[in-house]
Parts: structure tokens; C-alpha cells; sequence
């Protein structure tokens, strides 16, 4: 394996990941201390919501949309087998506000926002801005780190309700216009199926956990990228990597102590 | 005036920016190896040097980026490598440093580029924090660009806003790194007119890390050259350019080979051919 293969991430290195990892939690406590209830930080944070959530929207609209469709139709195939073809309704929502809606909302953010936030860190530091932040007597990690951070976590959970709401249309356009499922029954049977805790809510818990992960690591990645153009390309590389990983171990213990 | 180091050695203690001894290491190499260097208030200095000879490492260790392994950094009467993250803050607001990238933040116009330090450290009202900026900008002939990004900005225009930026809040000491660097003739004119012209007008003291000799001449009061993580000779440009030193004359002059030798160490290269 060579040097390039290894900082590409692509090395099974087990004990440095870990100590990456290890490193990445540390950095936590550092952002959440430079909270402040300043309007300022709050400027800043809504800046940021708009470059990382509302830049989001289309990807995981479309996303939620075609998955919503696909998860219809593969659904309805399954069970007009069994003859339970009315039942889609409640397959569909359970299946996408327990785990697709959070897992797959958390990749395509990864993928669209995490990225873009380490490229973007990382950038600054290549390009000497985070120094020159300090050179200001001005934290870099409470001006561009944390509101990034902050607004990630605040937008993951927020897509992935839009992700729920397209995906569960898609779905009702499948079931209702294409194979003239009754409209009532579709959403009877999903009313009747979903239970506000156990199923709609540990799904929001599922993606505010994945939002802090993606955040976490996608600021961690690119504030400690080394400040060249192979570095920064190394932390875009690492941050959909271990958010990734991060995301399905994490899905699987949280489903394992929600359920 | 051209001194030796152990001239610079002599207690200086009007010195506006005093290192002492200086020993820094990266891994196991000596950068600065027990540098003493003074320099005085309200002058233009320059440290010159081949690339890679720890030029910038002195200005880290100035603006308190990194601590030297030993010996002290004192600027105006601070110790600097024993300040704490609250004192560093407080020193730091004292200094403008224009960086070799210029470093502008590049989601941000020129205006807000520039009124950065002021809004994050000052509680001036908005018209106030206006006026402040506009005059820098004028200063550095930039007032019309106000509104346009770092990306639309030629390499000069972004040192001169990122200088701009360095005296907003009026420092005590401005430290400028390889100022000209990647500049036109032109740019750079304008560049080293507008240094000295800050120095004069706003008596500052002015540090220009930098490897670009030909600029130097009716730009600075004394230049000190580095070689071998020590100050080896120091003086005004011309003192410089009449020394007979061999090492200080290939710098000055330009000479590839010298005793800074053209070659990195290697083995031969027949054996090498051979192997």
C-alpha cells in the first residue's frame, strides 16, 4: 500500500482511526464552549443554515421524491402477493421514518454538505484565513468552525422531515394515481400503523444524532486537514468515509435501543 | 554599519522588538539556532534570506504562533513566548499582519474584509465602523472596490486591502510576510511606496520578511540577513551590497552557487547513475 493509498483513507490503520476518532470527540467540548447567545454567533449561524440546509434542499427532495416512489413500488409488488396490497401505506411510512428517512437524509447530507464544509475549512487553512483569524485576535473555531457546526446539526433533522414528507408523496402518487389504491385506506392504514414514539420520534433522534456526527466530523476534518490541495482533498475524502461508517454503526445501536 | 552577530548581542534595551537567543527546532532540525535580533521603534526593517532559512518562523514567533525551545521574544517590553490565550489576545490587537497569501476571507467583500477586526473587537456604531474603513481603503487606493469578493481582486488589490485590514486598527507594530511575492513591477511599486508611506504616517514599526532584495533600496532603515538559523550580517542595503562576505555577497547578488551550496546533499552522482 502506498503513501497515497494511506492518506487517501483508504488504509485499514485500525489504532490511527481510532486515535482520529478519539481526537474528533475531544474536539467537541471545544466547539461547545464557545457558544454564546450573541446575535452575532446567531448572524452567523443562519448564514451558514442557508449554505449547508437550504443549498441541501434539492438534492434531498429529489432523493426523498424518487426513493419514496421506488420503496411504492417495490412495496406493492411484495404484498399483492399476499393480497395486502392496502397495507402499503403503513409499509411505506414505517420503513422511511424508522430508518431510510434518517439513514439515507444523513448520507446525501454527508455527501452535499459535510463535504463541502471540510473542503471549506480546509481551504482556509491552505490559504492562510484561519491564520490570519488568529492574527486578528479572533477565534477561528468560534467564527467558522462552530456556527458551521451549529447549523448542521439544526439542519439534518430538518431535511430529513422534508425527506419523509416527499418520500411519503411519492409513495401516495404511486399507491393512489398509478395503481388506484384508495386514497383513505393509504393513509388509514399509516395512521393506524405509526406510532408518534416509537416510530416517528426515534427517527428524529436517529438524525439529530447524525447530524451532530456529520457536523462534528466533516469541521473536524477539514480544521485539522493538512493546508495543501492533497490535504484538503484527504479531508473531504475522510469525511464521507468515517461519517458513513459513523452513520450505519450508529443506526444500528440506536435502532437496537429504541425498538 | 554592516555588525557581525555578536554586535547584535549588545543589551538593547530601547529595542521596540527584542529576540535573544532564540533556539527553534522543528523535529530534530534547528531553525533559529540562538538568534539575537533587535529592532528599533518606528523603523522599517527587513530580514532577508534564502528560502526555507526560518524567515517566517520569526515572524510566528513575534505574533506568538509558536514558542521558541529557548530563549526569549520580548515586543514593547511583553514577553511574548510567556503570554497565556487571554494576554495573546490582547498583544494581538496591537499588530497588523499582512500574510504572503493575503488571506483575505473569501465569502466576504472587501468592505467586510476589512471592517473584520473592528466589529469583532470594537462596539462602534455601524456609520462609525463605515467612515473607519473607507479611509483605510482610501489609503490603500482601494475605496472603489468596496463591494467586490476577494476573487475578483488582482494580487496587488488583495495585498494592499489585506494591508488595509492590518491598519484598521491602528497597530503598534505591522509585520508584513514576502510582501511582494508573486507581484507584477508594478503591484509591487505600489506595494513597498505604501509601507513606507504607513511607517512614516502612522510611526509604526515595520518588519518586511522577505527574499526580494532588489525592493529594499528606499524602502527600509536596516536589513538583517539570515543565514544557517542565525543573523549573519545586518545593515542598510547598500552596507549590505558593498560586504565581501562570500555567503552575504552570493545573497545579494544572486549567485546560484556559493557557500549556499546549488546542490542539495547527495550522493555521488556516477554511483548513483550506476546503482
Amino acid at each position: 500500500m502506498n503513501k497515497y493509498e494511506h492518506d487517501a483513507g483508504l488504509s485499514l490503520n485500525l489504532s490511527r482511526q481510532l486515535a482520529d476518532l478519539g481526537s474528533c470527540g475531544l474536539f467537541l467540548p471545544q466547539i461547545l464552549l464557545r457558544i454564546r447567545p450573541s446575535l452575532k454567533q446567531l448572524g452567523n449561524v443562519m448564514r451558514q443554515l442557508y449554505f449547508v440546509g437550504t443549498r441541501s434542499m434539492i438534492i434531498i427532495l429529489t432523493s426523498g421524491f424518487f426513493i419514496g416512489l421506488v420503496i411504492a413500488l417495490q412495496g406493492y409488488n411484495t404484498l399483492v402477493q399476499f393480497g395486502a396490497s392496502e397495507s402499503l401505506g403503513a409499509v411505506v411510512a414505517l420503513s422511511l421514518f424508522r430508518e431510510l428517512g434518517p439513514v439515507l437524509t444523513a448520507l446525501l447530507f454527508t455527501g452535499r454538505a459535510g463535504t463541502s464544509i471540510a473542503a471549506e475549512i480546509g481551504l482556509m487553512k491552505a490559504t492562510e484565513q484561519l491564520d490570519a483569524l488568529e492574527l486578528m485576535a479572533i477565534d477561528p473555531v468560534e467564527r467558522i468552525v462552530l456556527p458551521r457546526f451549529i447549523a448542521a446539526v439544526i439542519a439534518v433533522p430538518l431535511l430529513t422531515a422534508m425527506f419523509n414528507l416527499l418520500a411519503v408523496t411519492g409513495a401516495y402518487l404511486f399507491a393512489v394515481e398509478w395503481v388506484n389504491l384508495d386514497p383513505g385506506l393509504f393513509w388509514g392504514r399509516m395512521i393506524s400503523a405509526v406510532d408518534l414514539g416509537p416510530d416517528y420520534l426515534s427517527g428524529v433522534y436517529k438524525s439529530v444524532v447524525f447530524g451532530i456526527v456529520i457536523a462534528l466530523v466533516s469541521v473536524f476534518q477539514g480544521y485539522n486537514a493538512e493546508p495543501t490541495g492533497r490535504g484538503v482533498a484527504v479531508a473531504t475524502t475522510q469525511t464521507v468515509i468515517v461519517s458513513s461508517i459513523l452513520i450505519l454503526i450508529l443506526d444500528f445501536i440506536l435502532t437496537a435501543l429504541l425498538i | 554599519m554592516t555588525t557581525s552577530t555578536q554586535q547584535q548581542d549588545a543589551s538593547t534595551t530601547d529595542s521596540f522588538i527584542s529576540l535573544r537567543d532564540v533556539v527553534f527546532r522543528h523535529d530534530t532540525r534547528n531553525i533559529l539556532d540562538g538568534l539575537n535580533l533587535d529592532i528599533a521603534q518606528g523603523s522599517v526593517v527587513a530580514i532577508l534570506g534564502p528560502s526555507g532559512v526560518g524567515k517566517s518562523t520569526i515572524l510566528k514567533l513575534i505574533t506568538g504562533q509558536i514558542r521558541p525551545v529557548s530563549g526569549t521574544i520580548t515586543v514593547n517590553r511583553q514577553r511574548v513566548d510567556q503570554l497565556s490565550g487571554t494576554q495573546l489576545n490582547r498583544y494581538r490587537k496591537t499588530l497588523g499582519v499582512m500574510l504572503q497569501n493575503s488571506a483575505l476571507l473569501t465569502d466576504m467583500t472587501v468592505f467586510e474584509n476589512v471592517a473584520l477586526p473592528v466589529r469583532e473587537h470594537t462596539r462602534l456604531p455601524e456609520p462609525v465602523i463605515r467612515r473607519l474603513v473607507l479611509s483605510k481603503l482610501q489609503a490603500v487606493g482601494l475605496r472603489g472596490s468596496i463591494d467586490m469578493l476577494p476573487r475578483e481582486l488582482s494580487g496587488g488589490m488583495a495585498r494592499r486591502v489585506a494591508l488595509a485590514r492590518a491598519l484598521v486598527l491602528d497597530p503598534e507594530l505591522v509585520l508584513y510576510d514576502e510582501p511582494f511575492t508573486g507581484l507584477d513591477p508594478i503591484a509591487a511599486a505600489t506595494v513597498s511606496k505604501l509601507i513606507r508611506h504607513v511607517n512614516e504616517a502612522l510611526n509604526v514599526t515595520s518588519v518586511v520578511i522577505t527574499h526580494d532584495v532588489d525592493r529594499m533600496q528606499g524602502l527600509i532603515d536596516c536589513a538583517h540577513i539570515m543565514i544557517g538559523g542565525k543573523i549573519a550580517a545586518s545593515g542598510t542595503p547598500a552596507q549590505l551590497a558593498a560586504d565581501e562576505t562570500p555567503m552575504i555577497r552570493q545573497f545579494m547578488q544572486g549567485l546560484a552557487d556559493g557557500p549556499v551550496p546549488f546542490h542539495y546533499p547527495a550522493p555521488d552522482l556516477a554511483e548513483d547513475l550506476l546503482q
